[in-house]
């Protein structure tokens, strides 16, 4: 598996997760804290802070987007091939209820052929609130490279 | 409108991170949408589709712009394009087309 899973398992998730927000700051924005991080799946809870709402009170839709991108991203960088590099394309997301509560991101890459993926795969997010009701989703295109 | 490029908003390669161009792209679009719309309206940001063009390498700057008419009559969408470009290279770095719901406000007696 990738150096960033290698480093998930030593670190552990919180100091894992201060490592990753250190790396790339705008991720410290959304004070994540990574439940799950493994091949094909990676799960990040965000606290529900004023820092994230927006001007009705909710999670702000683009800290939602970020929750997203964080799981969608480390769940790719451990799940292709060694030697594979990413890199985000695009996404598509779809704002469903307002999100008044810590959120919960899911990156499930269950679907997705890795040791054989190479172009564009889709990854898809599901964000859930603290009831388990689905309030945001994305499809996150990632470029896979096999070197 | 601009932002700077600077530490707080950097990924791990050193550019502006993806979802501060969305953070971007958001708030140029819903206040443009915010000062478009009828007195009588409302609007709710319902989805987007975003592309990353290029590495944003320098500070950047959102154009926000509505796509399309639209029928006030009825609630309905309201489609908002928005590109990002690097303020010294003057390329493209990423394009969005957010999706707003927009509503007539509902009567207050």
């Amino acid at each position: 598996m990738s150096q960033l899973w290698n480093l998930y398992q030593q670190a552990g998730a919180d100091a894992f997760t201060q490592m990753l927000c250190q790396f790339a700051p705008y991720f410290s924005t959304i004070t994540p804290k990574f439940v799950t991080l493994d091949k094909g799946k990676a799960v990040v809870e965000v606290p529900f802070r004023r820092e994230i709402t927006n001007h009705l009170g909710t999670v702000h839709a683009i800290a939602l987007c970020n929750a997203a991108e964080l799981a969608a991203g480390t769940m790719t960088d451990v799940s292709i091939p060694a030697g594979a590099r990413w890199i985000p394309a695009g996404m598509t997301v779809k704002y469903l209820a307002k999100a008044k509560s810590d959120v919960t991101a899911t990156a499930d890459g269950s679907q997705i052929d890795w040791d054989n993926c190479h172009g564009d795969i889709e990854v898809p997010v599901s964000i859930t609130d603290k009831d388990g009701k689905e309030v945001f989703t994305a499809s996150i295109t990632m470029n896979v490279k096999i070197s | 409108m601009r932002v700077r490029k600077q530490r707080a908003v950097l990924n791990h390669l050193g550019s502006v991170h993806a979802i501060a161009l969305c953070n971007m792209a958001e708030l140029a679009g819903g206040t443009m949408t915010e000062v478009t719309i009828p007195k009588t309206h409302r609007w709710i940001p319902k989805g987007m589709t975003v592309e990353y063009l290029r590495k944003a390498n320098h500070d950047v700057y959102a154009i926000a712009e509505p796509e399309g008419a639209v029928d006030w009559s009825k609630a309905g969408e309201y489609k908002v394009g928005v590109i990002i470009k690097d303020t010294e290279t003057n390329d493209e770095v990423f394009r969005a087309m957010i999706t707003m719901w927009v509503s007539p406000k509902k009567m207050v007696a």
